[in-house]
Parts: C-alpha cells; sequence; structure tokens
C-alpha cells in the first residue's frame, strides 16, 4: 500500500514538474500576475470595419471594403517586457473569421501582426513574450479579424460578435500555465502547410509540444513502475502498455478536439450548398472571377489554342490559381518559358493577370511590339480600359 | 441532396471486381477476417482496375469514362467471381459468420476501438466532402489533368514546355508537373463521371474510401496471421488515429496517402505470403506494387526495394551467386540504357524529371527529429516503434516474415536517410515540406511489421508447421 501511495506520488511530482517546464514556468514569477492592465471591449475602437460600444462590450458589426476588420486601443508607451501575457474573450466569434493580435510600439511604429488561436466564447491567454517584436514600448494594440486564409470565400466570412474584455499581465505561473492549455487545446485553422507538417502551419510561435510531455509523462509513470515495483515481466507489460495506450489516447483526443473545431469552419460555410454550389464555392473568388472574365472573352478561340499567363513574380500562388480556374483552356505560365525569348509560337495567346507590365516594362513593349492587343468588349470603351483585371494580346512575330 | 445513381455505382464496382479477384485468388473463405479483406482488398485493387480500363476505353471521351467502362468492370468481376464461387464450393460459410469469444476486456477494446475509427473516419471524410480540392499540389499537380480531361472530353497528353512551344497545332498540353503518373488521374475521371460532372467534393471523397478499404484489408489481413481482433482492432486505430494520414484524407488530393496505402498492401498480401506461402498472395503483392510508378514518381523506388526483397526470399541460397551475377548484370544494363539520361558524379546525380541532387552532407537531424518525435504529425509512433524493436528483437531472429519485412523496410528508411541527409532534398526536411509525406509513404508498412511481431508464438508455429505441410494451402485457422 505504502509502495502504491509512494508511486502516486512521485508520479504527480514529476508530472507537476513537467508541466511547469512545458509552460516555461519563472520560477521567480508569482503564482498571480503582480501587475496587469484590463480593457473592457468598449475601449477598443473600430478602425476598419464598423463596431458600436454595447454596455462594457465593442459589438463589431459589419467588416470593412477588404473583409477585414479592426478594433484597436491606445497605450501610450506601455512597457512590453513588464506584460507579456495577453488575455483576450470575445462573443459570437465565427469559425469563419480567423484572428489576429496587432501592435505597434514607439519604437517600431509599423504593424506586427500575430495569428491567434480561435477564441470562442472562453478566455484565452497567448504568451508574448516568445514574439520576438513584443519589445519596447506599446503605443498601440488591437485585434484584427479577417476570413479564414484560402478556406473561407471572403465575402461569407464576416458575420457580427463582440469583444467582452482584453488584458496584459505581468508574469505569473497562472497566466504561462494558461497560455499553454491555449496553445495546446487551442483550433488552428487548416493551411496549406497541414499536409506537410501540422503543429508548422502557422508562423505564430508556439508552446512546448504537446507530443513530447505527453511521450515523456508517460515514460516518467514506467520510470516509477519500475523503481517502485521492480521488473514483474507480465505486469510490467500490460501496465507499460496500458500507460501507453492511455497516453496514445490522450493526444487523439487532443487531436481530435482540434478536428472538430477545423471541420466545423468547413461545414459553416458548406453544408447548406448542394454539391453543385460546393464545387463553385472557392475561397479565392476574385480569382475565378478573372478566370470565367476571361474565358467569357475567348468564346469563339478554339479550347486548344495555346495560352500563356503572366503575373508579377512574386504573385506565383494567384497565378497557379487562375490556370487551375480557367481549365480547360489550355493555359501554361509563361515564366517557364521565358527561356526562348521572342521565339514564342505565332499566333499564341499571352494572358497579364493583374499585370500592367505589357504597357510599363520595356522587355514586354519590345516582345509585343508587332502582337494584336485583345481586349474585352465590355471594357475597351471604358475608363478602366488599361486596368483590366486580364489583358489579352495574340502574339506575332516581327514582320 | 443526393447523388447520381451511377456514383454510387462507381463506389460498389470495384468492390464488385476487386473483391471478385480476391476472393477468385483467395479460394475458400475461411477466416472471419476474410469478409473484411475481401471488401477492403477488393476495393482497392478495383478501383485501380477500373482506372486502368478506363484508360484503354475512354481516352476519347472522358466525360462519358464510367459509362464506357463499367459494362467491361462488371464482366471482369462476373468472371472474377464464377472463378472464386468454383474455387469454394461445397465450403460453408459458417465458420465466416461465427462470432468467437473474446475476453471481457478484449471485447470492450475492440467496440471501443472501433468506435474511435468511425468518429474518426465520419470527421474526416465530412471534411473531404464539402469543399473543392484545396492544398497547393493538389490542384497544381494531382488534379490539373483529371480536370482538364473531363472538361475537354479528351485525355490529350502532356508535354514538356519545349514540345507545347513547338507544336502550336497540335492538342497537347503542358503543365509543371507534365511528367508525373496517372493512374490517379483516371480515378478521379472515374468518379467524375459517374457523378455525372466536374466536382471535387465527391471527387475527393475516393481519399477517404482509400483508407477505410486499406483499414479493411488490414483488418483481414492481420486477423489471418494469428492476432487477437482487439489487437488487430487497436492498431488499425493507430493507423487511422495519425494526424498527417488524417490530414490527407481530410485535405484529399494529393498522391502520398495512395502511394502508402498501395505499398502497405502490397506489403501485406507478401506478409501473408511469407506466413503461408500462398502462391497468389505473392502475385498479387508484386501486382499491386507494380502499381506504385504509375501512382507517384517515388513509387518506382519503394517498388524496386519491395521487387529485390521479393527476390532475396524467392531465391535458395545456394543459388546466390549466380542471382548476383544476374542482379550485376541487369544493374549494368540499367545503367547503360539509362546513362544518358541519368549522370552520375562523385558528388551529384541528375536524374531528369526528379532534379539534380549535390551529393553532401546536410544537418537535418534536428529538423527530422521535430517532425517524427515533437510536431503534432505522428502521436506516439516513432517512440513506440524502436521499443518494439527492441522487445520484439528474438523475432527478427527466427521469424523468417518479421526479418524480411523489417530489412526492407530498413532499406527503405536508409534511403530517405540518404536523400534528407546527403542530398539538397534536405532543404524538403529543414523546411518541414515533402520530408513528412516521404515518411507517410512508409507508415502504413511499418503497421504491417508491428503486426508481424505482434504475432503470437503459437501463430508463427501453426503457420509454420501448415507451410511445411502444405505450401500453397490456404492460411490455417487460429484461435482468436
Amino acid at each position: 500500500m505504502m509502495r502504491r501511495i509512494a508511486f502516486a506520488a512521485a508520479v504527480l511530482a514529476c508530472w507537476t514538474m513537467l508541466l511547469l517546464w512545458a509552460a516555461r514556468i519563472d520560477w521567480t514569477a508569482p503564482f498571480l500576475p503582480a501587475e496587469q492592465r484590463d480593457f473592457q471591449g468598449h475601449e477598443f475602437s473600430a478602425v476598419f470595419g464598423t463596431a458600436a460600444a454595447d454596455a462594457d462590450r465593442l459589438k463589431v458589426e459589419a467588416a470593412g471594403f477588404d473583409f477585414t476588420s479592426l478594433q484597436s486601443l491606445r497605450l501610450f508607451g506601455l512597457e512590453a517586457g513588464r506584460f507579456p501575457t495577453l488575455r483576450y474573450r470575445f462573443a459570437g466569434f465565427p469559425r469563419t473569421l480567423e484572428l489576429s493580435l496587432v501592435f505597434r510600439t514607439a519604437e517600431h511604429p509599423e504593424d506586427v501582426a500575430i495569428s491567434l488561436p480561435w477564441p470562442g466564447d472562453a478566455t484565452r491567454t497567448f504568451d508574448l513574450s516568445r514574439i520576438p517584436e513584443w519589445r519596447g514600448h506599446i503605443i498601440e494594440i488591437g485585434f484584427a479579424e479577417f476570413p479564414t486564409a484560402q478556406i473561407v470565400p471572403p465575402e461569407q466570412g464576416f458575420k457580427p460578435f463582440e469583444i467582452v474584455e482584453a488584458g496584459l499581465w505581468s508574469r505569473s505561473w497562472r497566466g504561462d500555465l494558461e497560455a499553454l492549455a491555449t496553445d495546446w487545446f487551442g483550433a488552428w485553422p487548416w493551411t496549406q502547410r497541414s499536409v506537410h507538417a501540422l503543429g508548422r502551419d502557422t508562423d505564430t510561435p508556439r508552446a512546448r509540444s504537446l507530443v513530447l510531455c505527453v511521450a515523456l509523462a508517460a515514460g516518467i509513470v514506467l520510470v516509477w513502475m519500475l523503481v517502485l515495483f521492480g521488473w514483474r515481466s507480465r505486469r510490467m507489460l500490460i501496465g507499460a502498455a496500458a500507460v501507453f495506450g492511455l497516453a496514445w489516447l490522450v493526444l487523439d483526443l487532443a487531436w481530435q478536439a482540434g478536428l472538430w473545431g477545423r471541420l466545423q469552419t468547413t461545414r459553416a460555410v458548406y453544408v447548406p450548398l448542394s454539391w453543385a454550389e460546393r464545387q463553385r464555392t472557392v475561397a479565392d473568388t476574385e480569382i475565378a472571377a478573372a478566370a470565367a472574365k476571361l474565358d467569357a472573352m475567348l468564346r469563339g478561340e478554339p479550347e486548344s489554342s495555346h495560352i500563356l499567363v503572366y503575373t508579377d513574380a512574386y504573385r506565383g500562388y494567384e497565378l497557379l490559381r487562375f490556370i487551375w480556374h480557367l481549365l480547360p483552356r489550355n493555359a501554361a505560365v509563361y515564366a517557364y518559358a521565358q527561356f526562348v525569348g521572342d521565339a514564342l509560337p505565332e499566333g499564341c495567346l499571352i494572358v497579364f493577370y493583374d499585370s500592367d507590365a505589357w504597357r510599363t516594362e520595356p522587355y514586354w513593349r519590345r516582345l509585343l511590339a508587332h502582337s494584336e492587343h485583345l481586349s474585352a468588349a465590355t471594357s475597351i470603351l471604358g475608363s478602366t480600359f488599361e486596368d483590366d483585371i486580364v489583358t489579352v494580346f495574340r502574339f506575332h512575330h516581327g514582320r | 441532396m443526393g447523388v447520381e445513381p451511377t456514383y454510387i455505382a462507381a463506389w460498389l464496382l470495384p468492390v464488385l471486381i476487386g473483391g471478385g479477384i480476391w476472393a477468385a485468388l483467395r479460394g475458400p473463405l475461411r477466416e472471419p477476417g476474410d469478409i473484411a479483406a475481401t471488401i477492403g482488398a477488393g476495393w482497392l485493387i478495383g478501383v485501380f482496375a477500373a482506372a486502368a480500363c478506363a484508360r484503354a476505353v475512354a481516352s476519347a471521351d472522358t466525360a462519358r469514362t464510367f459509362a464506357l467502362t463499367w459494362p467491361w468492370c462488371v464482366g471482369i468481376g462476373a468472371i472474377a467471381w464464377g472463378v472464386a464461387f468454383l474455387r469454394s464450393r461445397g465450403t460453408s460459410l459458417r465458420p465466416l459468420l461465427a462470432i468467437r469469444a473474446s475476453s471481457g476486456a478484449g471485447r470492450w477494446l475492440w467496440w471501443l476501438a472501433l468506435l474511435l475509427i468511425v468518429t474518426r473516419m465520419l470527421l474526416i471524410g465530412d471534411e473531404a466532402s464539402l469543399r473543392p480540392v484545396f492544398p497547393w499540389d493538389a490542384w497544381s499537380a494531382w488534379s490539373t489533368k483529371p480536370k482538364a480531361w473531363f472538361l475537354s472530353g479528351h485525355a490529350e497528353p502532356y508535354v514538356s514546355m519545349i514540345e507545347w512551344l513547338a507544336n502550336p497545332q497540335l492538342a497537347v498540353r503542358t503543365a509543371a508537373a507534365w511528367n508525373y503518373p496517372e493512374l490517379l488521374a483516371w480515378v478521379q475521371l472515374w468518379f467524375a463521371s459517374a457523378a455525372g460532372g466536374w466536382n471535387e467534393p465527391l471527387v475527393d471523397v475516393a481519399w477517404c474510401g482509400a483508407l477505410v478499404a486499406f483499414a479493411l484489408a488490414a483488418y483481414g489481413y492481420w486477423r489471418a496471421l494469428g492476432l487477437a481482433p482487439w489487437l488487430v482492432m487497436l492498431l488499425v486505430y493507430g493507423l487511422i488515429s495519425l494526424p498527417l494520414v488524417d490530414a490527407h484524407v481530410a485535405l484529399a488530393g494529393y498522391a502520398d496517402l495512395w502511394v502508402a496505402i498501395t505499398l502497405g498492401f502490397a506489403v501485406l498480401a507478401w506478409t501473408r505470403w511469407l506466413a503461408f506461402r500462398d502462391p497468389a498472395q505473392l502475385a498479387l503483392a508484386v501486382a499491386v506494387a507494380l502499381a506504385l510508378p504509375a501512382i507517384k514518381l517515388e513509387g518506382t523506388v519503394w517498388l524496386a526495394v519491395f521487387l529485390a526483397a521479393v527476390a532475396f526470399d524467392l531465391v535458395p541460397r545456394w543459388r546466390w551467386r549466380f542471382a548476383l551475377v544476374l542482379g550485376a548484370i541487369a544493374v549494368a544494363g540499367v545503367l547503360a540504357v539509362t546513362s544518358r539520361s541519368i549522370h552520375v558524379g562523385w558528388n551529384r546525380i541528375e536524374i531528369p524529371s526528379l532534379g539534380t541532387f549535390e551529393l553532401a552532407w546536410h544537418g537535418v537531424g534536428g529538423a527530422m527529429l521535430e517532425s517524427l518525435f515533437t510536431l503534432p504529425n505522428w502521436h506516439l509512433l516513432w517512440y513506440a516503434v524502436p521499443v518494439l524493436l527492441v522487445l520484439r528483437r528474438a523475432r527478427l531472429r527466427t521469424d523468417r516474415a518479421a526479418r524480411l519485412l523489417g530489412l526492407t523496410l530498413l532499406i527503405d528508411f536508409a534511403f530517405l536517410f540518404v536523400l534528407f541527409f546527403f542530398t539538397t532534398a534536405s532543404a524538403w526536411a529543414q523546411d518541414f515540406t515533402s520530408a513528412n509525406r516521404l515518411i507517410l509513404q512508409l507508415v502504413p508498412s511499418v503497421f504491417v511489421l508491428a503486426a508481424v511481431l505482434l504475432r503470437p508464438i503459437s501463430a508463427i508455429e501453426t503457420s509454420r508447421a501448415d507451410r511445411d505441410k502444405q505450401p500453397a494451402s490456404p492460411a490455417p485457422t487460429v484461435p482468436a
């Protein structure tokens, strides 16, 4: 009996140490924060979008023109190093929005944005001490919300919500432990990197690994079993298997909760839709619309006509999505054909997607000197002629 | 919100074809696991067979892929089931349907694992069936061809940019992934044409189907190996629960999951050959493995290693010198044929379509350790595998199946080690992109090895006795 009590005490003590290590507890810090700055929701004001104070809260009623909303608060030089723990609480925050913390310092007045876990309705805590930019004197702090990138069609992302309160705490055990809980069990959205490496699919610095901590916790149990009960092969093996199974289950339940959260985002957009509507509902609506516009422009053109698409170099994702939406048109990326110089096939189509390089860059003006400029009938007479999202040339060599 | 009846048929027909082929090869179904294996293995075999048929008959009219292909599928399925029926005449199905006694705890574990598996599949299947294709390479590489082919109505060849530019009048297409294998494209066409339109949510659910099929096949094969039902269900749950596996179903569209389950299924069938010397399973293993290069380019590497392991098992020891000479001639022949395209220097290898690999040490150990042991991709898998290997090290000496399977995986992982630590592919590990996906391709095979190592001694002895007595006989009945 005594050995069992000793076993339980030893395991609990070790697990506590492990938890404190995982939370990066500062041993010199108090359990509760010595200093804290609390901000009621109504103290924030809308920068993008519209919002109104509702009792102590700020009710955010509409997003800005680009589907983003931002609410901020001036702080007059709060020392960042003294307040490394962020607390935030929202109400009715939609699944379809992502949340970022935005701040500026007196030393670096440009905005810094950090993605935060989805807030839900509970109070969340975030450790800012691992953000390199959280230094100096904070002169403004705010929250930005935008439709989940590449997942939610921008126009469907926003629904009204409320900022209940926010706060900045000095270092404390409670703050560190709650920040760890938010990190481990918070809801993060799918990203393009999720199929490569989960846990690396956000740029936000993360807490110590839950997987490592659970593995260490299981290892601690096994070591104490060995020390206190000795090596009794069969019982030890069964015990080890049970500990391993429980550890796996803990990790899997945490993962399942994350999966559930991600699924709710997807369901919020797609569940009401028919199969055909689901296929048409994409997050990059502007790119799809541009592709549809080009397709309409080329309706007299054989589907097999070769099309080379160009856009500015830093926009590879948009370019590839544009070509994807353009299918079954026979389009390819111009950059891959650039090596042939002006030896392009006579009569092929060159499309500029959201780029005015055809008129601003000498290279293109020389290359297209003898080419035919095709444009949409609806826009050629309009004032936006040179700002069209797509500009089309039929390539001709010099005569 | 319904779907076309043809879409339902597109899901069932693979079971008809592949299930028939599997049952015909298996002979009389005797084990409870055989039903699961017939459905799971059958679906995988069937969907590849349907895609191959589609490639043969529907290239000129891709929008009608299903309509043109299904009669062939029904024909093949009918023949296969006919053979299966003839082979199993007079065999009672009673043992198949019997519910075996199991201990109370075992039964609870079995149901708990099943509940967790079903919950997980519903979650990730729901996610896959809701949205259009999402991950980058899914739409920029793996779905480009089937979408273009379906919407244009013709399977026009994809060529390099140079050829495309040189032939403006020809109906050819180009893309960055122009040289990627096309089996998955035809799988997608099969489902899209059955759905009556290019509908990515309906196409992408096939990824979920593939995982379920592998889970069923694994359950059946591992039961036949003599593992207790609860242990088998826990192993299946272990595989299904892995976050990166789930991510590849929920965000369907990458080919890695298909490579993983195809290699895993080939290894499953090979294991059955190793344990029971059932030649039909060996033929099935090789046939399925041959599909690997048709799914993804690196499938060629896994195929080569797998075939080498199969040959290693088949060639008797006294013929080893002869086999080595033959192997050397084969390697020399391959080098002679490819010497114009593959350039090997002392510190670089240049392989067309794969790239140039500079050979030098790259310190990516930290990133790899993080990928395997701390990021939430694999739960505790990579902690458990070394422990299991140590605990069951004796099996690696005494059990030929475990030894050969272990050797095969060792070579596979050695390949990945060289790739990540000695070539410029180390960038894939450093930036946490392809490294995990390449590891994913081997994970189902790792679970097969775990199942072989966890086999009770009695099952190994039973299979040995059975093998010695009657080399080509089907699996023995193993106590639950």
